[in-house]
């Protein structure tokens, strides 16, 4: 008996590890639908790209740009902005690009509950979608699709009022 | 001497009609050392009797036969409350985990997540550039394109991303 309620005991702690675990951007969440696809659709890696710009270059960028006297308004916009980024994902593909962008949709469908459009009102060719966290908005989607190619920029950070203002003025 | 009523005494005792009163005078008879010889022969029997009775358990006897047996003699024990309550403890916790259990199931498996609890995972991400003028490029690009999908989402300068929305 005292056995039983162990394992029991265990099998109960073991569980909230799983509850604690952390979450993927959506450019991470589209590559493992992708992989998850790759094997009834047969495609082809090279197909698409995906850039990353992580935490760290991101404060690269910033440690370079506070050493660069060289100064313009675009540039005074983004070392005002890049504070408030964490991560940039990019997501492109130049072939099967109607099946990455249908992925993608029902990406976005399916976890409606964490990403909301914001505005898009018919565009189906280019969306943005926000994700937030109580009173901020944790991580932007784009997402765009020509005839060429289709492209998911992926934004995460803290970005308030502050920084939508500043990007506006872009 | 008349030991008729002796006699029909033993006759009563043969066809065990006597009350203990009667056994009892008859023990007493035969505490005489000398009886008829007609009657003597039961005497053995009478004797037998009395010697029999005074015969009783020892008080280890219990002992000595468990000891025998091999079995141990197990004494009642005074339990407190804790003891008492012990089963009813032992009930609580299951139910308390299976409880958990059941609730980390539920969270684990509802597809409704709550972001507002999540944190992403950076640990993951392994950087495409090393250098970072060319990350500072795709940067500055990518932002003018979030900027002009928000203009065209028809954002003005003015306005706010509506957080609370």
């Amino acid at each position: 008996m005292a056995r039983v309620l162990f394992c029991l005991f265990l099998s109960a702690i073991s569980v909230f590890p799983c509850m604690a675990e952390t979450d993927e951007d959506f450019v991470g969440l589209l590559l493992s639908e992708i992989k998850a696809n790759d094997c009834v659709e047969k495609l082809d890696s090279s197909d698409f790209s995906c850039i990353t710009i992580g935490p760290a270059m991101v404060e690269k960028v910033m440690d370079m740009m506070s050493n660069n006297k060289e100064t313009d308004k675009i540039k005074e916009h983004i070392r005002k902005i890049l504070p408030h980024v964490k991560s940039l994902r990019i997501f492109q593909a130049q072939q099967n690009i109607d099946f990455y962008h249908s992925n993608a949709t029902l990406l976005l469908n399916k976890n409606k509950k964490i990403y909301k459009p914001y505005n898009t009102a018919g565009k189906d060719s280019s969306c943005i979608w926000l994700r937030k966290n109580k009173d901020k908005v944790i991580e932007i989607v784009k997402l765009n699709k020509t005839d060429e190619d289709i492209k998911v920029v992926n934004f995460t950070g803290d970005m308030t009022d502050d920084f939508v203002a500043e990007l506006l003025k872009m | 001497m008349d030991y008729k009523y002796i006699e029909q005494l033993l006759e009563r005792y043969w066809e065990c009609k006597t009350t203990p009163e009667e056994e009892k005078l008859l023990q007493d008879f035969y505490l005489q050392p000398h009886v008829p010889n007609n009657l003597e022969k039961y005497r053995c029997l009478f004797d037998y009797e009395r010697e029999e009775k005074d015969i009783c358990l020892d008080s280890d006897f219990d002992e000595r036969i468990l000891h025998e047996v091999g079995e141990t003699i197990v004494e009642a024990k005074h339990n407190n409350l804790f003891f008492r309550l012990y089963p009813i403890y032992r009930a609580v916790a299951i139910v308390a985990i299976v409880f958990t259990l059941g609730m980390a199931a539920q969270h684990s498996f509802s597809t409704e997540k709550d972001s507002s609890e999540t944190t992403i995972n950076y640990a993951s991400y392994k950087d495409t550039y090393t250098d970072p003028q060319v990350a500072y490029e795709q940067v500055a690009s990518a932002l003018k394109e979030v900027s002009e999908g928000l203009r065209d989402a028809g954002l003005q300068t003015e306005d706010t991303i509506n957080i609370k929305k």
